[in-house]
């Protein structure tokens, strides 16, 4: 067991060492996206990617010590960078530890001890060193906190004793549910101290008891760890701990979160000491290696530029793109134009969606004016333009890069709206995490989602799914945009007529009023999406039964894959980007009417059957073409990207849904079979990873649509 | 915004007035800022020679023109600076790994905020909904009690459970407080333990869109109880007479929404929620106050317990104290280690109010109302001056003997300031032995 606590001695050739570093940095991320859940985490040591170029990972070798130092040298000068290191490593860490027998578990201890003892010696010819005696000061703060825990070496022993004992009694539920066990383990123990206090502290009883442990052997074992605070607090943050007077009273079944926290403390001065070395580190081959590195690292970030949806919109032409909207930023608007402010973070978050949307500067200043300039209608509220707009301006051009810092903002990711904690009154948020069900409800029914559909996703949420749920609900929101007209088109036709501005608002209209075929078919599309558990092997989204396939991974096993997901010809990439003017969105004409109806039926009846067969070519000829297509794909379902030439379902598999590759996402903008019309247009991205994707996914549905009629006339 | 604020001062004969502020602010930095214990406070006794020269301080001007990234050498570089920028308003920032000053000199990666005292921020505004007095920006005494109640509560937990001795609580000027943890453990503390003490004293969770946003567990955590005894102590007077949260068809309403309606999954069967809704509806509709309804309700849950009815939601009526009192930190504040706080002792623009230091052993008689404005402060001085008994004007030449806070209102807060930096001091009186010591060794 390895705390990396000083650097490897010797040579290792410098491709070696570039190669375990790229290697690192792939494992990480993977550790990274799976966070500290053990069940997961061992999910890791059965991908063959991850397996087969892993020396630099077996713990304690030079390979992976030298990697890791060197690691540090590559991220301690981006603020990123330097936590995402901290963060992968500390939770490889507690995988690792979590792992352990208890002879490891032993030897790890005197490591410490003996490490610590060092540090202590050194400590005692201060003078002589020249040392850096502020960091051996904390490092040695630091391991005390783990040798105290056992002044004598017994005490260690009985601890690492009853923390085997805990685990390895309850080790089936452990592996199926660790937190919740953990919880109502601590819960329990909770209980045990409520009752057996005064009324006082609880804290102080347990402080008590500890002693008494001590004292008295192990009269219940040894449950709790006294820990100082800054070494539990994940545990702090859920108040599932007794904190007093800075300690911290941990059961011994957080052993390992508690260790791992110490290790992170330790990696975090490292990082630190880096950034002093890293400055004077001068090899330019070293530096070129920090660049590749990086360049690995950010390959696939949420800093991907993806540019703007639309290359201008003005303030009016947002009420019409409001349809588009994710349900998060569809509230914001409605909140903006009805209560005609927007809190202080929901603003941000409003405005950097606009500016990825398409609105320029000056149109932004324009779009808040307009409200802003309005009373409030929220009571409470007393900014007004008239004095206030001289700050709102430099905020938004600030957002914009053009004030302060200059730094190009891009609009928020998925992950970072969920993650935020709410101030009380403020209206943003993720729907599906931050709204009661009645809020939630309220929205949806705002949105023109019908109670089934509402329902659903509904409990979607009370299990704990936003993000699924979002994609259930674009999925949803696709086929009452798609299903929309069967009967309905002599209502949408004079729409379309009217000039283009108008159009999208006949699409709107429609899915607020789904006809009812719309309304089955969709539920039907849903209620499959929920019963189905297993995943698509490529976007790791959930299959349903009319977009599955069986294929040979390159591995041999055989996944199961969304037909979108497979690897599609590669072919014609003229939708690299969608950078369209809005105009070109509008589907004039009467001659579109009747594709769009061929459209509708086909689509119709896909959705309706089971599963896409050659049967159904008698019915649309444009079937078959499409039908031929799918089995071009599958055929191509082992080959590499023409385009970056890496094995398809290799480098897109896994890191929660991100795409490692993006000539793969260009390469899956080629036309595909009709039913993965809707499924392509969500997985082409992977996953919903920014509110924009979502409008982007209906967006290029809408286009698609347009395409494939032009291409029908023709 | 500040019109509640404006009549408040009217009342006081000492208006004060915005456009005032440039003639009254050289007034008030030349003669009562606390530079000497303000200093103090942050060089933290120099025990670390850099603390004080490598901290941010932030600087707003007139209409909003901030200025980032202003350090200063001493006291006395301080001083100048302050007087000759006149600043609206002093934000405090991290002490950096270099002066800020330079840090467009330092290579970008290099300049990093290293410490920071841990920093709580309470705004009245984020309990609009809870409120039935006022909303936004304005405050009155009805509601008050909240930052009475929250200071109370949070101090306890940074006390008894963390074990923070040196918390220096200010008010914010308006309508809400800070609070400084500055001991040097918790200076040196990483944002991930910033954020989980923060949320560790986050219980009323949820934005606008979720209307009940507390949920209790059992068994109540510690902390939780403490609170819950804290918050106990101000249900009669705040909750029942001030707020009234019972009293009239609205607001009992409003306090009913906290038993959500049925789960739409269990539309079949009622749920514990819409049961103990309409028993608590009942309860209500018998009449009398605030006190006598929930005083029922207290009688209702506890038979509803004793039936062994409320299994999934053992706390509903503490939910509904905890979601009314309990302290509605902004979390994000507390969170980074580079965020920008208010100054102590700095005017708040809108309201010309001092923020100034509270004494949390008096917190309760604490009144936002009384605390001094610029023009009540400079208006002092001049009257000070006219008193002829006062013997010590004659000899401006000679060490002041009285210092200029001393004519006026803002002396006790001064004194509540120097109260705080002398028990800081004590911290690196210790330190300063123990380094000399170190030397002494060899």
């Amino acid at each position: 067991m390895t705390f990396y606590i000083s650097p490897p001695k010797g040579n290792v050739s410098l491709q070696r060492l570039q190669s375990s570093c790229c290697q690192r940095v792939a494992f990480l991320k993977e550790v990274f996206a799976r966070g500290r859940d053990l069940s997961k985490l061992s999910e890791l040591t059965f991908l063959c990617n991850t397996v087969e170029r892993s020396d630099c990972l077996i713990e304690g070798s030079r390979i992976d010590q030298a990697s890791h130092f060197t690691l540090r040298l590559a991220c301690c000068q981006d603020a990123v960078m330097s936590h995402f290191l901290l963060e992968a490593e500390t939770t490889l860490f507690w995988y690792r530890f979590s792992c352990m027998a208890k002879k490891q578990l032993l030897h790890l201890f005197h490591k410490i001890r003996k490490y610590e003892k060092k540090l202590r010696d050194q400590q005692a010819e201060i003078g002589k060193s020249n040392r850096d005696l502020q960091t051996e000061k904390r490092f040695q703060v630091l391991l005390e906190v783990v040798t105290s825990l056992s002044r004598n070496g017994s005490k260690w022993e009985k601890m690492i004793q009853s923390y085997l004992h805990c685990t390895d009694s309850h080790l089936p539920e452990v592996r199926v549910n660790p937190a919740d066990y953990r919880t109502d383990l601590t819960t329990q123990y909770c209980t045990l101290h409520c009752h057996a206090r005064g009324t006082e502290t609880t804290s102080l009883d347990l402080e008590k008891r500890t002693q008494r442990d001590t004292h008295h052997g192990a009269s219940e074992e040894m449950t709790f760890l006294k820990v100082p605070f800054q070494y539990a607090l994940q545990l702090i943050s859920l108040r599932r701990v007794c904190v007093h007077k800075g300690f911290a009273y941990v059961h011994c079944i957080y052993l390992p979160d508690v260790v791992a926290n110490i290790f992170e403390e330790c990696l975090r001065i490292g990082i630190e000491l880096a950034r002093k070395v890293v400055l004077s580190l001068s090899d330019p081959r070293m530096q070129e290696m920090f660049r590749l590195l990086r360049l690995q690292f950010f390959e696939d970030g949420c800093r991907g530029d993806e540019g703007v949806v639309f290359d201008t919109i003005s303030p009016h032409e947002v009420d019409r793109l409001v349809d588009f909207f994710p349900p998060c930023m569809a509230h914001l608007h409605r909140t903006l134009r009805h209560k005609h402010r927007l809190k202080h973070f929901s603003r941000l978050q409003y405005t950097l969606f606009l500016k990825d949307l398409g609105l320029p500067v000056q149109e932004a200043v324009d779009f808040w004016q307009q409200e802003y300039s309005k009373p409030a209608c929220r009571d409470g509220c007393t900014h007004h333009w008239a004095r206030d707009g001289r700050r709102y301006t430099y905020n938004i051009r600030h957002l914009y890069g053009l004030e302060g810092s200059r730094i190009n903002y891009r609009s928020h990711c998925c992950q970072g709206i969920l993650e935020r904690i709410l101030q009380p009154g403020e209206e943003g948020g993720c729907p599906f995490r931050h709204f009661d069900q009645k809020h939630l409800q309220q929205l949806l029914a705002a949105e023109g989602a019908d109670t089934a559909a509402q329902n659903r996703l509904v409990s979607m949420v009370t299990n704990q799914k936003p993000q699924e749920a979002c994609q259930v609900y674009l999925l949803y929101k696709m086929q009452t945009t798609l299903l929309k007209g069967t009967g309905d088109l002599q209502r949408c036709a004079p729409l379309t007529r009217c000039p283009p501005s108008h159009v999208d608002l006949g699409i709107m209209e429609s899915s607020r009023h789904p006809s009812s075929t719309g309304d089955t078919l969709s539920d039907a599309i849903i209620s499959t999406r929920l019963i189905t558990t297993s995943s698509c092997s490529n976007c790791g989204n959930l299959l349903d039964k009319n977009s599955s396939n069986g294929i040979v991974s390159p591995t041999g096993s055989v996944d199961l894959i969304h037909d979108a997901c497979l690897p599609p010809p590669a072919k014609q990439s003229r939708l690299r980007d969608v950078h369209t003017n809005i105009s070109d969105l509008q589907l004039t004409g009467e001659t579109d009417h009747k594709c769009e109806e061929l459209i509708d039926k086909r689509a119709s009846f896909e959705y309706g059957s089971e599963k896409h067969g050659v049967g159904k070519d008698k019915e649309t000829p444009v079937l078959t073409y499409h039908h031929e297509q799918g089995n071009a794909t599958k055929d191509a379902g082992i080959e590499t990207c023409q385009e970056c030439g890496r094995v398809m379902s290799d480098c897109d598999a896994g890191l929660s849904g991100q795409e490692q590759c993006n000539v793969h996402a260009v390469c899956s903008d080629a036309p595909r079979t009709d039913s993965n019309f809707t499924s392509g247009c969500i997985l082409r991205s992977g996953r919903i990873r920014k509110p924009l994707d979502f409008t982007r996914a209906l967006l290029r549905l809408l286009e698609r649509r347009k395409d494939q009629s032009t291409c029908e006339m023709v | 915004m500040a019109e509640g604020e404006v009549k408040q001062s009217t009342a006081e004969n000492t208006a004060y007035d915005r456009n005032d502020l440039p003639e009254l602010l050289p007034i008030y930095y030349k003669r009562l800022f606390p530079y000497g214990p303000y200093y103090k406070w942050l060089s933290y006794g120099g025990v670390q020679k850099s603390y004080f020269h490598n901290r941010e301080f932030s600087f707003t001007l007139k209409d909003d023109i901030y200025i980032r990234y202003q350090s200063f050498a001493d006291q006395s570089e301080m001083e100048k600076e302050i007087q000759r920028v006149m600043p609206y308003k002093i934000d405090i920032g991290a002490v950096f790994s270099h002066k800020p000053k330079d840090h467009k000199t330092v290579k970008p990666g290099a300049f990093q905020a290293q410490e920071k005292e841990l920093v709580f921020d309470i705004d009245m505004t984020d309990y609009d909904d809870v409120r039935n007095c006022c909303s936004g920006a304005n405050i009155c005494e009805k509601c008050w009690p909240l930052m009475v109640i929250a200071i109370k509560i949070v101090d306890r937990a940074l006390r008894d459970d963390f074990g923070f001795e040196h918390r220096l609580w200010v008010y914010s000027g308006r309508r809400g407080v800070h609070c400084w943890v500055c001991d040097e453990s918790t200076r040196q503390l990483s944002q991930t333990a910033r954020t989980a003490i923060a949320e560790y004293l986050s219980v009323v969770k949820g934005g606008e869109s979720q209307t009940k946003k507390v949920s209790l567990r059992e068994p109540m955590h510690p902390s939780l109880k403490a609170a819950f005894e804290i918050m106990t102590k101000h249900l009669k007077h705040y909750l029942f007479e001030q707020q009234d949260i019972l009293g009239t068809e609205d607001r009992l309403k409003k306090v009913l929404r906290l038993f959500p309606e049925a789960d739409i999954l269990l539309r079949i069967r009622k749920n514990t929620w819409q049961i103990l809704r309409e028993i608590l509806q009942e309860d209500a509709e018998k009449g009398g106050d605030s006190e006598d309804i929930w005083k029922r309700w207290l009688g209702t849950v506890r038979s509803e317990k004793e039936r062994d009815n409320m299994k999934k939601s053992p706390f509903p009526l503490h939910e509904v104290v905890f979601q009314y009192c309990y302290p509605r930190l902004d979390v994000n504040v507390s969170k980074g280690v580079n965020h920008l706080l208010k100054s102590p002792f700095c005017i708040h623009p809108k309201t010309g109010r001092v923020c100034v230091p509270i004494d949390v052993e008096d917190v309760d008689n604490f009144d936002p109302f009384a605390v001094p404005t610029i023009s009540t402060l400079c208006k002092e001085i001049d009257e000070y001056k006219e008193q002829p008994g006062k013997e010590n004007e004659p000899q401006p030449g000679t060490k002041r003997k009285v210092q200029d806070y001393q004519k006026t209102s803002l002396k006790k807060s001064v004194d509540t300031f120097n109260k705080f930096v002398k028990g800081l001091s004590v911290m690196w009186r210790g330190k300063m032995i123990e380094n000399s010591d170190q030397k002494g060794d060899f």
